[in-house]
């Protein structure tokens, strides 16, 4: 990957990693520190990278660097206490099952809320999903497929699907 | 034997019925001897694990999902919204629906439990972005030729006692000849007396205005000095060659070749002490002009006179400055070299 193909990139795909992180970690600053830390690792080894693969190895770096943020942030317990900040530049839809969806999103365990996220934000298929995550596609599936019951079940149980 | 320090070995083994019959007499009259070393009878008991078990072992298998007809009617809905089955099993699912109110309401659940993409931006991407590491060969080139002027001229400006140029008046209109210099040569002007000596200009028109000849030495400093021949400007004597065509801004510059008596655009470099022996020579052969020449006009004029033949020199001094300080210019043909 040449410096232009990484800078493109980065114009390209900081947006989704950021999306992703702030998903994941409910935290502006500790989102940013994903985003940083995950271009910096691509830079690190952008030459072995190849252009067309830099989207999924940008997100599986993201993935393995807010994992390692939640295991850091659930030890020292401050995971707990994080407000839900959201972007100021987020622009979620005003809808309120969308709310209460992104609610629901964080009762899902990691895995499948990243599934979901790739496969929802981003558009992924069950092969780069399990690419990105590091799994087979039939796993991918069934995480898939347990997290929109979960995601069903949250909504009912809170009556806001009737 | 049993002892203190090896019993709990065979009271083990006793407790969990292991123990050779043979030695079972022998542990029992250890313990009978040693009260304080007897468990309870629960011992054992107290080491059972308990009961617990993992209730969540379904999210540990990775099963694959089964073929479609396989499926729960559940899975079914789930697999039409995420859009993996084929187009006669997406009709199957339409008819199931279609025949019960709540598979049709689990099917608009479904329908809504997929989140739609928020628009975030992140805003920092700037502090992302490399830039290339380029080496401007070229640009590189510049910068060391400039550097490489840059010496040269102050190498030149360096040599204080050059800023001493001498403009020599003499008296009469005979090159100053058989003067000692002792050391080096000395690029000296003499302004010589020359009523009614008609001066050419550039463009080779006549022109009975200050008539400036210089007549330097074609070899450097040894031919100079043991050759006897000075250089030489040479100007009408009633008129001061500051009120001329120095003062005026332009300067005439000829050079004679004493030999072949031709002009020739050739300017011997100087050097410091060469010069202040030359002005005290001219100071006792007529009138001169300390400081005439500046350094950069005596280097422009070494280095450009070689590439221009006999053209003649043109020195021309910016308006309102102080004589030979500060501006000039220097015009050799199409050639200009001027100094801010």
């Amino acid at each position: 990957m040449t410096v232009k193909e990484y800078n493109n990139a980065v114009d390209i795909y900081s947006d989704g990693i950021y999306r992703f992180a702030i998903k994941h970690l409910r935290n502006e600053m500790l989102a940013d520190d994903v985003v940083q830390e995950t271009f910096a690792k691509v830079w690190q080894k952008h030459e072995d990278i190849q252009g067309s693969k830099v989207k999924s190895y940008l997100f599986t770096t993201a993935y393995t660097s807010i994992l390692d943020v939640i295991k850091k942030e659930k030890r020292s317990g401050d995971m707990e206490n994080v407000s839900q900040q959201q972007a100021g530049s987020s622009d979620i839809p005003n809808f309120d099952i969308q709310q209460h969806l992104e609610q629901a999103l964080n009762t899902l365990p990691e895995v499948q809320k990243s599934a979901v996220l790739l496969r929802d934000y981003e558009g992924y298929s069950y092969d780069e999903i399990a690419d990105i995550l590091e799994l087979n596609a039939s796993q991918v599936k069934v995480y898939i497929f347990r997290a929109r019951k979960s995601l069903k079940a949250y909504l009912k149980r809170i009556d806001i699907l009737v | 034997m049993i002892t203190r320090e090896n019993y709990e070995l065979f009271y083990m083994d006793y407790l969990e019925g292991d123990l050779d019959p043979a030695l079972v007499a022998e542990l029992e009259s250890f313990l009978a001897l040693h009260p304080d070393l007897r468990v309870e009878d629960d011992f054992l008991e107290a080491l059972e694990a308990p009961e617990i078990s993992y209730t969540n072992k379904s999210a540990l298998k990775f099963e694959s999902l089964p073929a479609f007809d396989q499926m729960s009617n559940e899975d079914k809905i789930i697999a039409y919204h995420e859009g993996i089955l084929t187009e006669s099993q997406c009709k199957t699912v339409e008819q199931l629906i279609a025949t019960s109110k709540g598979l049709q309401t689990s099917f608009d659940h479904y329908q809504q439990v997929y989140l739609k993409p928020a628009t975030f931006t992140y805003t920092h991407k700037g502090k992302l972005k490399r830039r290339s590491t380029i080496i401007l060969w070229p640009a590189l080139m510049a910068v060391a030729a400039s550097l490489t002027m840059l010496f040269l001229f102050n190498n030149d400006i360096s040599q204080p006692e050059i800023q001493h140029a001498v403009l020599v008046k003499e008296k009469d209109s005979t090159p100053i000849q058989n003067t000692k210099v002792e050391e080096e040569e000395l690029p000296v002007l003499s302004v010589k007396e020359e009523n009614g000596l008609e001066k050419k200009d550039i463009n080779g028109t006549k022109d009975k205005n200050t008539s400036v000849n210089t007549n330097i030495a074609p070899s450097k400093t040894d031919s100079l000095v043991k050759n006897k021949v000075i250089p030489k400007i040479t100007i009408p004597q009633e008129q001061n060659l500051a009120e001329q065509g120095i003062k005026n801004g332009i300067a005439q510059v000829q050079t004679t070749d004493p030999k072949s008596n031709t002009s020739t655009p050739n300017v011997q470099e100087g050097s410091n002490s060469t010069t202040s022996k030359a002005m005290n020579t001219s100071r006792q052969n007529g009138t001169y002009l300390e400081n005439a020449l500046p350094p950069l006009v005596d280097y422009a004029l070494t280095k450009v006179s070689k590439k221009t033949g006999n053209k003649p020199l043109e020195i021309q001094k910016e308006e309102n400055k102080p004589l030979f300080k500060g501006k000039f210019k220097i015009k050799i043909g199409s050639l200009e070299l001027k100094k801010n």
